[in-house]
């Protein structure tokens, strides 16, 4: 009896101990250390502290890191440094919504995408890019599916559950929004986006 | 004051509820969950605290180290997990059933915590409704947009039917899975569940009446929402109030969430008491 009474106390004390800590801590997804050759910090040049495009994460699903800005003669490269709880996750949403970019059309190269759109006045080309042949807008499509095909409303049943019960610590995904008045820059070649941005890359 | 203080300090156990309680639901608000799961929420949390203090419980007999140590395990796990929560996770909708266990575990014997089952059922409807979800959309979608349609044939208004698409006026609806009434009809069922352990009904087919009424009001309070946003479309994403973009966004949804529930629980009374009267007066 006295050990029932005593486990009583040690279950308040977990979950008030649970509460503080996660009201403290807050678990977001990890960045790792990125520092980029010959780019300016912060963002579209802007270095004072009232910037007006101060990019805050709507949500503990992702991260935003370093901010990186590049200018060569004809074009200008803004990066943004973002890390996902998973890559099922990736959306670039929260951006268009931050950054006013309006007019937005997705394009696809190959297995990966893009986005055009207009930002203050100029077209632009952006999508967050893990390596020079793997970069995409947002995984979520914005596709309806017809509520009769059975297979796919099973396959998201099915992964729903899994992530249930099979998503315990997260599996960062990392990648680099790259925001460019290049609007040709997502269809260059490997060679051409290394040496523009990812050979410049030092990371930790 | 005094029964609040002896009702809830001196008593451990409402105690722990309440804060398990206030904790789920801190993180239901805390991971953007949606305004009806909220609400649902509050009203399942009402349920269990009801149900819980009306239940039979007996002092802890044959309670022994293995049952305590299994509930403080199922509990380290489940905090363990909760740990890595984020947004969109549905890992949040079974924090309160398997709290609630650990919690009743802790004093009472497995056979005691069966028998009073009630608190348990309830705490289980907001899982089971995310289990129900994609299967009764697929049910509802068709139909609402049939009869969306429908309503709108019959009200003169010109429209074509293309699978789930309603086309009116060179615009369209698509009836997605979000906009079936799935989601309102189990929001409107759980809560006639509840409702049913706090004032029962006389007999379970009663409830299974209440439960069709309660379903079939839903569906056409969200059937005249869908007319609605089909007749007003065109007024979507555009600048200054719209009448489609508020009907089809959270607000404008939960008045016909609400009116549905009224107008169910409105039911719910009349069967309640048109069956209860004539035997209190025998």
């Amino acid at each position: 009896m006295r050990l029932i009474n005593q486990s009583r106390y040690l279950y308040a004390f977990i979950l008030i101990l649970f509460t503080v800590s996660y009201v403290l801590l807050k678990p977001k997804p990890k960045l790792n250390y990125l520092f980029i050759k010959g780019a300016s910090k912060g963002l579209f040049n802007h270095n004072s502290k009232q910037d007006t495009y101060n990019i805050n994460p709507p949500n503990n699903r992702v991260s935003v890191g370093e901010s990186f800005f590049i200018k060569d003669n004809e074009n200008w490269y803004q990066i943004i440094q973002l890390s996902f709880w998973r890559k099922e996750h990736l959306n670039l949403n929260f951006l268009n919504r931050h950054l006013n970019i309006s007019d937005i059309k997705v394009k696809s190269v190959s297995t990966n995408d893009y986005a055009l759109g207009r930002f203050k006045g100029e077209e632009i080309a952006y999508s967050c890019m893990k390596n020079s042949n793997n970069f995409n807008y947002g995984i979520s499509s914005e596709r309806v599916v017809d509520s009769l095909d059975i297979n796919h409303w099973k396959k998201v049943y099915l992964d729903n559950l899994n992530l249930v019960f099979y998503s315990f610590k997260p599996r960062n995904y990392e990648c680099y929004v790259v925001l460019t008045t290049n609007i040709n820059f997502f269809e260059d070649s490997d060679y051409t986006i290394n040496q523009k941005i990812f050979n410049k890359f030092i990371y930790e | 004051m005094r029964i609040f203080v002896q009702e809830f300090i001196f008593n451990p156990l409402k105690f722990l509820l309440i804060l398990v309680i206030f904790l789920n639901i801190y993180l239901l608000y805390a991971f953007d969950a949606s305004t009806f799961d909220q609400i649902l929420n509050l009203i399942i949390s009402f349920g269990i605290f009801t149900s819980h203090s009306d239940s039979d419980y007996k002092d802890p007999k044959n309670l022994n180290i293995i049952q305590i140590s299994s509930s403080f395990l199922i509990l380290l796990s489940l905090l363990y997990r909760s740990f890595w929560l984020h947004t969109g996770d549905n890992f949040l909708y079974i924090l309160l059933p398997v709290l609630y266990l650990t919690l009743v575990m802790l004093y009472f014997s497995f056979e005691n915590v069966f028998k009073n089952y009630k608190p348990l059922v309830i705490s289980l409807l907001l899982p089971m409704t995310k289990v129900l979800f994609i299967p009764l959309s697929i049910i509802f979608s068709p139909l609402s947009s049939f009869f969306t349609w429908l309503l709108l044939n019959a009200f003169g208004f010109e429209s074509v039917l293309k699978g789930q698409e309603v086309l009116y006026n060179n615009t369209g609806i698509n009836v997605t899975f979000s906009c079936s009434g799935s989601g309102q009809i189990l929001f409107c069922l759980s809560a006639m569940i509840i409702f049913n352990y706090c004032f029962p009904l006389r007999s379970i087919r009663l409830l299974i009446l209440q439960l069709v009424i309660a379903s079939l009001l839903t569906f056409f309070a969200n059937i005249i929402r869908l007319f609605l946003l089909a007749l007003f479309v065109n007024t979507a994403n555009s600048d200054g109030f719209s009448i489609f973009d508020y009907l089809h966004g959270g607000n404008g949804g939960l008045i016909f969430g609400f009116l549905s529930m009224a107008l169910s629980c409105e039911s719910f009374k009349r069967i309640y008491y048109s069956r209860a009267m004539p035997n209190e007066i025998n």
